[in-house]
C-alpha cells in the first residue's frame, strides 16, 4: 500500500539545511585543522633541519667572510709599506689600521710578524690583542669574557718575487661578525647563544654544537590557524544570520501569506455555500506573486460562486422539471417513487400508518378520443385541482401518468382516509366539466391501501394493493372508492400470474404462444388467411386474451405487447414455422398504428412479403384517433404490399365517411354486427345494407363469430367474402390449409 | 589652466629631432673610438730598484724610429692618474713608446695613490734612483732617445733629476714640464715655515716618530718623518730655478693660464728664467674642461720640434 509521505514544513527544511551546513562546515573545519597540524609538524621538522643547516652555513659563511677581509687586508699597500720599512711600525700599528677604514670593523686588531715569527713592533710591550710572537696554530678560536675571537695568522709573500715578508695576524670578533653578516630565516636571532667554555678551539666546526638557538616559530601557520578559526566562526555567524534572515523572509513573505491563503481557502471550502468568508488585507500577503495568486483565486472563487448559484438555480429548475408534471404542476411519477422510498425508509419499523390512494379516470380515453387531447388535458388539470383542494397540509398529490393520480397519506385513520377520498370524489363530481365542453359525467375510481410502518412486506406492496383496489373500483357495479382486501388479489384481471406473464412476454419475449384462426374465403381458397391470435403460456398453462388484454390496456402496454407479438411472428417466419404462401393477419392495438417502433417492426417483415401475405388488422378507433397520421402510414404500408383490414367494424363509431377515406382492403364485421343479421328488427336491415354497401364498394368483407351453419349460409348469401368462427376452426398453434375446411361445399350446400 | 602648447614630447617633429641627435652622437662616438683609441698594447712592467723594492710601470711600445716618452705622475699619484693616462693614450696613439712608472715611495709594487695620512718616509731624492733604473731599463730595451715629460710635482722631480750629473742623462733628448710646481707652493709660507721648523726640531731631538704636517693639499694630516717632510717642503721656486739652470737638455714648459695650484706669477717667473713656455688659454692644473686637446697639441708640437 502506498502511503502518502507527510509533507515537510519550510521551517524544518530551513533549520535542517542550516544544521547540515554547520555540521558540514564543522567537519571540513576539523579536517582542515588536522591537515594544518600535520603540515605544521612537517614544517617544524623541516625547519629544524633547515636551522641546523643554516647554522653550519652561517659559520662557514662567517669564516669565508673573515678570510675575504684578510685577503683585502693583504692587498692594503700600507701592509707592504710596513713590511718593507718597519721603521715607523709602532706608530703605524697604533694609528693606522683602525683609523684608515681599510680594516673591517670585525677585524679588531692586526699585527705584523717578521718571517721568523717576531712582531715588527720595536716596543716589546705585551699586546693584549695579539701575541708578540707568531703562535704555533695559525687559526683558532678563543673566548675572552663574553667575546669569542677568531685568530688568523696568514703568510704575507710576493709569489712573483718568491719572497716571504712575514705574517699578518688578525683578531676578529667572531660572534659579532657571525651576527652581522648572516641573515637567518629559520633561527630566532634573539635566541642565538654561544655556550662556549673558556677554552680554545682549533677549528670552527668544533664550535657548532655549542651554538644554541630556537627555531623560528611558524607564525604564518599560527596566523593561518587564527584566520581559519576566525573565518570559521565568522562563517558560522554569517550562516546563522543568513538562516535567521532566510527564515524571516520565508516566513514573512511566503509561509505566512501561504498559511493565510490556505486558511482562506479552507474557510472558503467550509463555507462555500455561504457567502461570508474572511477577507484578506493586501499587506498580509506582502509578495506580489502571492497577491496575484490570491486575486486569481478570489476571481476564481467569485466565478465559482456565480457558477454554483447558476447551477443551483438550474438544478432546482431541473429537479422541478424532473419531479413535476408540466401539465398540472403536481409532482410526477419520479417524485412519487423518490418520496415513497424516503418515506418508507423513515417510517419503516415504526407504528406509523401510511395509506396510498390511487385515482384513475373512468373512460378518459374515450373523452380524449371524443373531445381531443386539449380537452383531455383540461380535464386532467381540473381533476388535479379538485383533488388538491381536498388535501391536508402535509398531503401531496402525484400524477403518475395519463389520468392516474396518487396520494400518500401519513398517520390517518380509515375514516379520515374515507373522508379524503369522498371529498376528492365529490370535488370531481361537482366540477362543472360542461364548461370544458364535455357533456358526459367524468368519474374517478379510487383505490386505497393501508399499511403500518412495522409491516415491512405490506409496505412494499402497498402501491400494488392500491392498484388492485383501484382496478376493482373500476369494475362496473362496484363503489368508486375501494379499500384493498386480500381477496381482491385473486381477481383474474389483476392476477399477479397474468401480470407476470405479460411482463415476461414484453420484456423477454417469453411465453408467447401464437395461435392461428383461419379466415376462410367463401369465394376462393387462395383468398383465405389466418388471424394471428396472441396467447401467453406459463407453467400453469395457457393464458387467454381475456386475461391478457385487460392488463395490457390497464398498464398502457399496447405498443410494447404488439412489438413482442411482431417479434414472435418474425421469428416464426424466420424459422419457417409458418408455411409459405400463408396469408397472415396481425392485430395492432389502438395506439400501435401510429407508433414509430411498431412501424419499424412492420417494416422488418417486408422481406417476407414475397412468400407470405401479411394483413394488418387495425380498429377503427385506432384510425380515427390520429386519422391523418394513420392514413399516411397505412397508405405507405399498402404501397409496400401489406394489406389493411379494419377490425371490429360496427363496434364503435363505424363512420362511413371515415371508412371511405381510409386505406383499407378488408372489412371485418364485428361479431355484434354479424349477430345483428339474425335479428328481426331494424338492426338486421342496417347490417345487411352496410354489408352490401361495403361489398359494393369493393372491399372484402369478413364475418366474425360464425358459430353455426345457418349463420354461415346467411353471410354467404349476403355476399360476405370471408367467414371466421368456431364453426369453421378454433384458434390453433398449427396452420391448416383452407381446403381442409371444405367451406365451399358447405356453403354451397347451405 | 596654463598649458604650454610648444611642449609636446610626442610630437613627430620633436621625436625626429631627438632621433637625429642620437644618430649623430652614435656616429661621433664611433669616430672617436676609431681615431682616438686605436689598438695599443699596454703592459705592466716591474722593475726591482736598488732598495729591493719592486716598482711598476705602464709600458706601451711604439714606433722605434720615434723617441721614447717617460711620463711621470705628480704628488702622491700613480701612472693611473687621469692626465697621465690621457697623455699616454695620445702619445701612444701617435706611435711613441710610452713608459709611465709609478714611484714606489717605499711601497712594494705600489699601485694605489697615497693618502695624506699614510706614513711618508721616503725623501724627494729617493726618486732619482728609481728614474735612473727606469731610464737604464729603457736603454736596455733599445730606447736611446728619451723624452721626459712630467706633470706637476712629477715635473719638479724630472728637472731635479736632469739637473744632476749622471750617466743616464746622455740619452735624454728633451724635457717637457707640464704645469711644474712645488709641493708647498700653495701652502701659506708661515705654515710651511712652522712645519719645517718643527721637522728640524724633531730631527734635532732625535725623534724618529712620524709627525703630522701640512703640505700641498694635505692640511695638517700629512704624516711624514721629519726628514722626508723637509725634503719636499724645502723645495721652493728658487730651488726650481736652480734646477732649471743646471739642466742643459732642451726643456719646454706648458702652463695653463687658469692654474691655481702653481705659484703666483709663475709664468713670468719662468719666462724670466728663460724657460720655453707654451701657455694654454683657460687651462687649469689638470687640463680638464676641454683643454686636454690643447695640451696634446702643445706636447705634440714640442716633441716634433
Amino acid at each position: 500500500m502506498v502511503t502518502k509521505r507527510r509533507p515537510i514544513s519550510g521551517n524544518q527544511i530551513l533549520v535542517g539545511f542550516l544544521l547540515i551546513s554547520i555540521l558540514l562546515f564543522s567537519l571540513i573545519g576539523a579536517w582542515m585543522l588536522e591537515q594544518t597540524r600535520e603540515i605544521e609538524l612537517a614544517i617544524e621538522t623541516s625547519n629544524q633541519q633547515a636551522a641546523k643547516d643554516e647554522i653550519q652555513n652561517a659559520v662557514s659563511n662567517t669564516l669565508s667572510h673573515i678570510n675575504e677581509q684578510i685577503i683585502k687586508l693583504k692587498s692594503w699597500s700600507e701592509i707592504q709599506q710596513q713590511f718593507n720599512n718597519p721603521v715607523f711600525y709602532d706608530y703605524w700599528q697604533r694609528n693606522r689600521p683602525q683609523k684608515i677604514g681599510i680594516v673591517h670593523d670585525h677585524i679588531k686588531n692586526i699585527e705584523l710578524y717578521s718571517p721568523d715569527g717576531s712582531t715588527l713592533r720595536q716596543s716589546k710591550a705585551e699586546n693584549n690583542a695579539l701575541p708578540n710572537r707568531l703562535p704555533t696554530k695559525l687559526t683558532y678560536l678563543s673566548r675572552n669574557k663574553d667575546k669569542l675571537y677568531y685568530y688568523n695568522f696568514t703568510e704575507f709573500t710576493d709569489p712573483q718575487a718568491n719572497k716571504k715578508y712575514g705574517y699578518i695576524g688578525a683578531r676578529v670578533d667572531f660572534i659579532e661578525t657571525f651576527l652581522d653578516i648572516n641573515r637567518f630565516r629559520y633561527i630566532d636571532t634573539k635566541s642565538l647563544k654561544f655556550e662556549i667554555p673558556d677554552t680554545t678551539y682549533s677549528t670552527v666546526e668544533q664550535l657548532i654544537p655549542n651554538i644554541k638557538y630556537n627555531v623560528v616559530t611558524i607564525n604564518a601557520l599560527h596566523d593561518l590557524k587564527g584566520v581559519m578559526f576566525t573565518s570559521f566562526f565568522n562563517i558560522i555567524a554569517v550562516l546563522i544570520i543568513l538562516g535567521i534572515s532566510a527564515y524571516y523572509i520565508l516566513y514573512r513573505f511566503f509561509q505566512n501569506p501561504l498559511q493565510i491563503l490556505s486558511s482562506y481557502i479552507n474557510n472558503f471550502r467550509r463555507n462555500q455555500n455561504k457567502s461570508a468568508t474572511t477577507d484578506i488585507t493586501l499587506d498580509q500577503l506582502v509578495t506580489k506573486e502571492i497577491d496575484t495568486l490570491f486575486n486569481s483565486f478570489k476571481n476564481y472563487q467569485n466565478d465559482l460562486n456565480a457558477m454554483h448559484s447558476n447551477l443551483n438555480k438550474k438544478n432546482t429548475e431541473l429537479w422541478r422539471l424532473a419531479h413535476h408534471d408540466p401539465l398540472t404542476s403536481v409532482p410526477n411519477r419520479r417524485a412519487y417513487d423518490e418520496d415513497w422510498k424516503q418515506m418508507t425508509s423513515l417510517i419503516q419499523g415504526q407504528l406509523i400508518n401510511i395509506s396510498v390512494m390511487l385515482f384513475d379516470c373512468d373512460h378518459f380515453k374515450a373523452i380524449n378520443d371524443t373531445y381531443g387531447h386539449a380537452t383531455g388535458d383540461s380535464v386532467i388539470k381540473a381533476v388535479a385541482s379538485c383533488i388538491q383542494s381536498c388535501l391536508r397540509d402535509n398531503d401531496r398529490l402525484y400524477r403518475l401518468g395519463g389520468d392516474e393520480f396518487a396520494i400518500h397519506v401519513i398517520n390517518a385513520t380509515p375514516d379520515e382516509i374515507d373522508e379524503l377520498a369522498i371529498c376528492c370524489q365529490n370535488s370531481v363530481n361537482n366540477f362543472s366539466f360542461k364548461e370544458l365542453g364535455i357533456k358526459e359525467p367524468v368519474r374517478f375510481s379510487i383505490g386505497i391501501a393501508h399499511a403500518s410502518g412495522s409491516e415491512t412486506k405490506s409496505l412494499h406492496e402497498l402501491h400494488k394493493k392500491a392498484d388492485i383496489a383501484m382496478y376493482q373500483a373500476k369494475k362496473p357495479g362496484t363503489g368508486k372508492i375501494v379499500h384493498y382486501e386480500p381477496e381482491l388479489s385473486t381477481s383474474p384481471i389483476i392476477s399477479s400470474r397474468y401480470l407476470q406473464a405479460v411482463y415476461e412476454a414484453i420484456e423477454n419475449c417469453k411465453g408467447i404462444s401464437l395461435h392461428y384462426q383461419p379466415v376462410i374465403s367463401l369465394t376462393s381458397p387462395d383468398e383465405s388467411f389466418c388471424e394471428v391470435l396472441a396467447r401467453l403460456e406459463d407453467d400453469e398453462g395457457l393464458i387467454m386474451p381475456s386475461h391478457i388484454f385487460p392488463i395490457v390496456n390497464a398498464e398502457g402496454l399496447e405498443v410494447e405487447f404488439d412489438l413482442a407479438i411482431l417479434k414472435a411472428i418474425k421469428s416464426s417466419l424466420e424459422t419457417g414455422a409458418i408455411p409459405k404462401k400463408t396469408r397472415l393477419s396481425i392485430n395492432l392495438g389502438e395506439t400501435s398504428v401510429t407508433n414509430p417502433l411498431i412501424y419499424n417492426a412492420i417494416k422488418e417483415l417486408h422481406p417476407y412479403l414475397n412468400n407470405y401475405g401479411i394483413i394488418l388488422e387495425v380498429t377503427e378507433t385506432a384510425l380515427i384517433t390520429e386519422l391523418h397520421k394513420a392514413t399516411e402510414i397505412l397508405t405507405e404500408l399498402r404501397a409496400e404490399g401489406f394489406l389493411i383490414a379494419l377490425d371490429d367494424f360496427g363496434s364503435g363509431y363505424s363512420s362511413l365517411r371515415y371508412l371511405a377515406s381510409m386505406p383499407v382492403d378488408i372489412i371485418k364485421f364485428d361479431i355484434l354486427m354479424v349477430h345483428a343479421l339474425e335479428s328481426n328488427d331494424t338492426q338486421r336491415q342496417i347490417a345487411i345494407d352496410v354489408a352490401r354497401m361495403i361489398l359494393s364498394a369493393g372491399y372484402d368483407l369478413v364475418a366474425e363469430g360464425i358459430e353455426d351453419e345457418a349463420m354461415l349460409r346467411k353471410i354467404h348469401m349476403l355476399g360476405f367474402t370471408h367467414a371466421q368462427g368456431y364453426l369453421l376452426a378454433y384458434p390453433s398453434t398449427e396452420i391448416h390449409q383452407p381446403e381442409k375446411y371444405n367451406i365451399h361445399q358447405r356453403s354451397n350446400t347451405a | 589652466m596654463y598649458q604650454n602648447p610648444a611642449i609636446n614630447l610626442l610630437s613627430p617633429d620633436l621625436v625626429r629631432y631627438h632621433f637625429k641627435i642620437l644618430v649623430n652622437k652614435l656616429l661621433l662616438i664611433l669616430l672617436v673610438f676609431i681615431t682616438i683609441h686605436p689598438p695599443s698594447i699596454a703592459e705592466i712592467v716591474s722593475l726591482e730598484i736598488n732598495s729591493g723594492l719592486i716598482a711598476q710601470a705602464d709600458y706601451r711600445p711604439g714606433d722605434s724610429n720615434k723617441p721614447t716618452i717617460l711620463l711621470l705622475h705628480g704628488f702622491l699619484q700613480t701612472y693611473q692618474f687621469s692626465i697621465i693616462q690621457s697623455i699616454s693614450n695620445e702619445l701612444s696613439d701617435n706611435g711613441y713608446t710610452i713608459l709611465a712608472p709609478t714611484l714606489t715611495m717605499g711601497i712594494n709594487k705600489r699601485s694605489q695613490s697615497m693618502t695624506c695620512d699614510m706614513i711618508q718616509s721616503h725623501t724627494f731624492g729617493d726618486h732619482h734612483k728609481e728614474l735612473d733604473n727606469w731610464i737604464n731599463w729603457l736603454k736596455k730595451k733599445g730606447h736611446d732617445e728619451i723624452i721626459l715629460i712630467g706633470h706637476s710635482t712629477g715635473a719638479l722631480r724630472l728637472i731635479s733629476y736632469t739637473s744632476q750629473k749622471n750617466a743616464q742623462r746622455n740619452n735624454i733628448t728633451r724635457v717637457i714640464l707640464i704645469s711644474p710646481t712645488m709641493p708647498g707652493a700653495t701652502n701659506k709660507p708661515a705654515v710651511l715655515k712652522n712645519n719645517l721648523d718643527t721637522a728640524h726640531s724633531l730631527i734635532q731631538k732625535g725623534n724618529a716618530e712620524p709627525n703630522k704636517f701640512s703640505l700641498a693639499y694635505c692640511s695638517e694630516n700629512y704624516i711624514s718623518s721629519a726628514e722626508a717632510y723637509i725634503s719636499y717642503a724645502s723645495l721652493t721656486e728658487n730651488k726650481f730655478f736652480d734646477y732649471l739652470k743646471k739642466t742643459d737638455i732642451p726643456l719646454a714648459v706648458i702652463l695653463g693660464n687658469n692654474d691655481k695650484l702653481i705659484p703666483q706669477n709663475w709664468y713670468n717667473q719662468l719666462k724670466q728664467a728663460g724657460a720655453n713656455i707654451t701657455p694654454i688659454e683657460g687651462a687649469n692644473h689638470f687640463y680638464s674642461n676641454g683643454n686636454e686637446f690643447d695640451l696634446f697639441d702643445a706636447i705634440n708640437g714640442i716633441i716634433e720640434q
